[in-house]
């Protein structure tokens, strides 16, 4: 989920996205790239389980999807829980043994 | 309209030192704390990690055979009260993230708070962002794939 988003292309799309629903041709106006290339980054935020669509007519019109997004925040949290719990531990420890030393 | 967004993240922690030895402890002996095992570029190949003091100074981790993974560089060096540095482990510079580290000393120790922001802090506003870069303010790229197993402590 983290790997779709480190491309700035694709930040790019979600950050159109989060404006409102697109399709590939309206996201292709917005971003620099050819309209393969945005169906492309499309399939890895789809895969991500970041984006969803619907069919309009003939075309999908893709959108943001909230529960992907409610993860990837559940994913950082635990990330820096755990960092700073080690540091936490670590600091505890660092007194006790500085106390043993006096 | 809904917006998703992934606002500033923000995390605690408490310890028994004076601000000035918490700051030192997170940056200069980063090594000794930091879970390099689940929480790295190289996972278990990971061998250090340094913290360069000072703004300008880098995040490097080390790797069995000699291999580095720069973390970030600092951006913010005001001891013994805040830090702030880019974050972009295991991906370019140019989609770096932002953490900053604040030290606030309270009655028996000090509170550690990490702040992850979800926007580079544009003066010109939602329209740089979005003509420029969104600056999803994510972990990404391999380090966070590598996060997954750490999620458990």
């Amino acid at each position: 989920m983290l790997e779709a988003l480190a491309d700035s292309t694709r930040r790019n799309i979600v950050s159109r996205l989060s404006t409102g629903p697109a399709t590939v041709g309206e996201l292709a106006t917005t971003v620099p790239v050819s309209r393969p290339a945005v169906s492309q980054h499309l399939k890895v935020l789809l895969e991500a389980g970041l984006v969803s669509y619907r069919p309009r007519g003939t075309q999908n019109v893709y959108r943001l999807e909230p529960a992907g997004f409610e993860a990837l925040r559940e994913w950082l949290d635990g990330f820096w829980q755990d960092v700073l719990d080690a540091f936490e531990t670590y600091a505890d420890r660092h007194i006790e043994v500085r106390k043993e030393q006096r | 309209m809904m917006t998703p967004t992934l606002s500033e993240l923000r995390k605690t922690a408490t310890v028994r030192l004076a601000p000035e030895e918490a700051f030192e402890l997170f940056t200069d002996h980063m090594a000794a704390w930091w879970p390099l095992a689940t929480h790295s570029v190289g996972l278990e190949k990971a061998t250090g990690v340094e913290f360069e003091p000072g703004v300008g100074g880098q995040i490097v981790e080390t790797s069995l055979g000699g291999s580095t993974s720069i973390w970030g560089t600092v951006e913010v060096w005001e001891p013994p009260a805040r830090l702030g540095f880019t974050w972009h482990p295991g991906t370019p510079v140019e989609e770096a993230t932002r953490v900053e580290v604040r030290f606030h000393a309270t009655g028996s120790g000090t509170t550690v708070e990490l702040i992850h922001t979800g926007w580079d802090a544009r003066p010109d506003g939602v329209e740089a962002r979005a003509q420029y870069d969104p600056g999803w303010d994510f972990v990404f790229g391999r380090y966070a794939e590598a996060g997954d197993g750490g999620l458990t402590t």
